[in-house]
């Protein structure tokens, strides 16, 4: 689907918001994705996905109309074009995508941890929740002050967040996962999205403190919609032999995720 | 505005490839397309001449190790690894679905040995709703130190030769591009009863990433597929061509109409779209749309004229 950008701008150094003219479905899961097409041509090949930052909406003359906004960082050469888009560029995009965050009941507290652009899952959940009286808590780590994206965002909504950076420039100094150690409670829900090491550490904590616990998986994806097969994870509890009547040993992150229950992954091969 | 021929707006797109009728040249490859219904909210299923449904074993398979793929200039590389719901499972969950469509629907097979091929192949041959056979011949072969079939004229014979004694179904052997003569591979195909040859399937290929210095696939050696591959597999359509009388399936790259055509010039009687649909699901409809732009636009009524029409 062709859509308009209305926007794409800088918000930190590396870090960028584009808003695209595009009205969802309102039934949109916290954690679903979206399949972006950088090039028209063939360079960059692959389309790449982005998760859902929040929805926004904008007055077209006396129409009111629905769009989503994307936060991204530039990691390499799709996203480094993507920064180079301007407002009025019309893009391909695919989606919403795959299967968002869903454990939370609304007991007990949620404690969603976010490592760098890893926040944005959570904007969508955190609105959702905000005039609730369920408790959330906001655990947001980066390697220094300009690494938390967003940050802005969730303390407009008023979310109660705890922050932590490599350097001690913002929070606390230390890795996110120290934060969790102190705030996790038994009644408490752990939601995470960030780099592979931290997810690994935030569900060993989890299954140390008996409490439940999902992940959001980065995979490299090429088609987004469970088709070829390429962006497998191990899973466990399935019977060693794949049979007609045994389940796959194997899921895929744009279809069946990106969010697992953290219990459900074969950690040491992801 | 002068007026054009009203007799030529609609060219006949039909083709006859392995004794199945398409409605038009315009297919979906193996393994890019699952099993059709993952593409149901994308495009017009209907519309296709054909869909080839993911590679079909005896038993499912739970494939490679992930990393699986990975991107390449022009195109990507993949491990998958044969993953697949196996033969019971493909019959009653998937086929199902696949059954409400006025498309051809072809199933791609594979085994480890021969015995396994011809078990999947006559499986396959009592049920409704399938159109015709495409078997996989890049798969290691359990009997031959795990050299794959397609590799080996002697191979190729023996497992299409015994594959075409258990099933009534058109036979279309899909060979692998491998290989330091894709002809006499055809050629062998040919003489074990095949009735039509899809090419290529993948070309093997690797990726290494520098900082830690691992392969960037699990499996060390991936498929190389997409618009890379496009010059080596219509030079293969053409080979090949020259070589066999049966029917040809071009495939490898194609991303437009114009690549379409340029294999249904070389020899193609039909062609398969892989890799492209990951970039573009509904990238099919938009490569038949413009061949039958190309057969208006060039007063070809009937898309047969065009098959093998190359001048040398
Ligand atoms: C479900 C899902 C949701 C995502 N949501 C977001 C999001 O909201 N915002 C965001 O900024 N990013 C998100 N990502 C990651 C994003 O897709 C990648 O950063 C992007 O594809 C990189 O493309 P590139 O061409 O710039 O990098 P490339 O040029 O392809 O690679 C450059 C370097 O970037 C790194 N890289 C490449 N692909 C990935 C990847 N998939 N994940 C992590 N690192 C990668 C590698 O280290 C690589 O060497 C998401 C990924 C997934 C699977
Ligand atoms: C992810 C992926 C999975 C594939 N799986 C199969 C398969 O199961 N059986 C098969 O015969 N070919 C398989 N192929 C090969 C394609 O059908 C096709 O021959 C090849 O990709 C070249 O065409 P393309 O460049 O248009 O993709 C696969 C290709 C890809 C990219
Ligand atoms: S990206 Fe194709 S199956 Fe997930």
């Amino acid at each position: 689907m062709l859509v308009e950008i209305l926007y794409n701008e800088e918000i930190l150094l590396h870090y960028y918001k584009m808003g695209l003219l595009w009205s969802l479905p309102s039934t949109i899961e916290a954690g679903q994705f979206l399949m972006f097409r950088v090039s028209d041509g063939i360079d960059p090949f692959l389309r790449r996905p982005f998760g859902i930052y929040r929805t926004i909406s904008i007055e077209r003359g006396s129409k009111k109309l629905g769009g989503v906004e994307i936060l991204y960082k530039v990691v390499g050469k799709g996203t480094g074009l993507m920064a180079g888009l301007r407002q009025g560029h019309k893009v391909d995009v695919l989606g919403p995508l795959g299967v968002g965050f869903s454990g939370f009941d609304g007991d007990g507290k949620l404690i969603m941890v976010a490592g760098g652009v890893g926040i944005v899952p959570f904007y969508l959940l955190a609105e959702g929740l905000a005039n609730k009286d369920s408790r959330v808590q906001l655990l947001f780590g980066g390697r220094c002050k300009d690494d938390l994206p967003g940050l802005l965002d969730f303390e407009n909504l008023g979310t109660e967040i705890k922050i932590s950076t490599d350097n001690g420039e913002l929070g606390v100094r230390g890795a996110v996962t120290e934060l969790l150690k102190k705030e996790v409670s038994d009644d408490s829900t752990v939601y995470a999205c960030g780099p592979k090491g931290m997810l690994k550490e935030v569900a060993r904590i989890a299954r140390e403190r008996g409490v439940p616990c999902f992940v959001s998986l980065d995979k490299i994806m090429a088609c987004g919609m469970g088709a070829c097969l390429g962006c497998a994870v191990k899973v466990n509890g399935r019977k060693s032999r794949y049979t007609a009547q045994n389940l796959s040993p194997y899921k895929m992150v744009c279809k069946d995720g990106p969010v697992f229950d953290a219990e459900e992954i074969v950690w040491k091969e992801l | 505005m002068h007026k054009v021929n009203n007799n030529i707006s609609q060219p006949d797109l039909t083709v006859n490839v392995a004794g199945i009728k398409l409605k038009n040249p315009v297919m979906t490859a193996s393994g890019t397309f699952g099993y059709g219904e993952e593409y149901e909210p994308y495009l017009d299923l209907n519309r296709l001449g054909g869909i080839i449904v993911k590679g079909i074993s005896m038993e499912p398979r739970e494939g490679n190790s992930p990393p699986r793929i990975v991107e390449t200039a022009a195109g990507m590389l993949n491990s998958i690894g044969l993953q697949n719901v196996g033969v019971e499972v493909f019959v009653d969950q998937k086929l199902p679905f696949l059954r409400k469509y006025d498309t051809a629907v072809i199933v791609n097979f594979f085994g480890d040995s021969i015995e396994e091929y011809c078990e999947v192949a006559n499986i396959l041959g009592a049920v409704d709703g399938i159109a015709g056979l495409e078997m996989n011949i890049s798969c290691p072969n359990k009997q031959e130190g795990w050299l794959e079939f397609g590799t080996r004229p002697d191979l190729t014979f023996k497992v299409t030769n015994a594959v075409r004694k258990k099933t009534d179904l058109p036979l279309i052997v899909k060979l692998s591009p491998n290989v330091t003569d894709i002809s006499t591979i055809a050629k062998a195909a040919e003489d074990g009863g095949a009735d039509g040859l899809s090419l290529i399937n993948t070309i093997t290929g690797m990726a290494v990433n520098i900082e830690n210095r691992r392969p960037m696939l699990a499996n060390i050696i991936g498929g190389l597929s997409g618009p890379a591959i496009k010059p080596v597999a219509l030079r293969m359509v053409w080979q090949v061509a020259g070589k066999v009388s049966l029917p040809l399936i071009g495939v490898g790259g194609i991303m437009t109409a114009e690549d379409a055509i340029e294999f249904i010039i070389a020899g193609a009687s039909a062609i398969q779209i892989g890799t492209a649909n990951f970039l573009d699901p509904s990238v099919s409809i938009k490569v038949l749309s413009g061949v039958e732009d190309y057969l208006i636009k060039n007063r070809v009524k009937r898309i047969d004229s065009l098959i093998g029409s190359l001048e040398t």
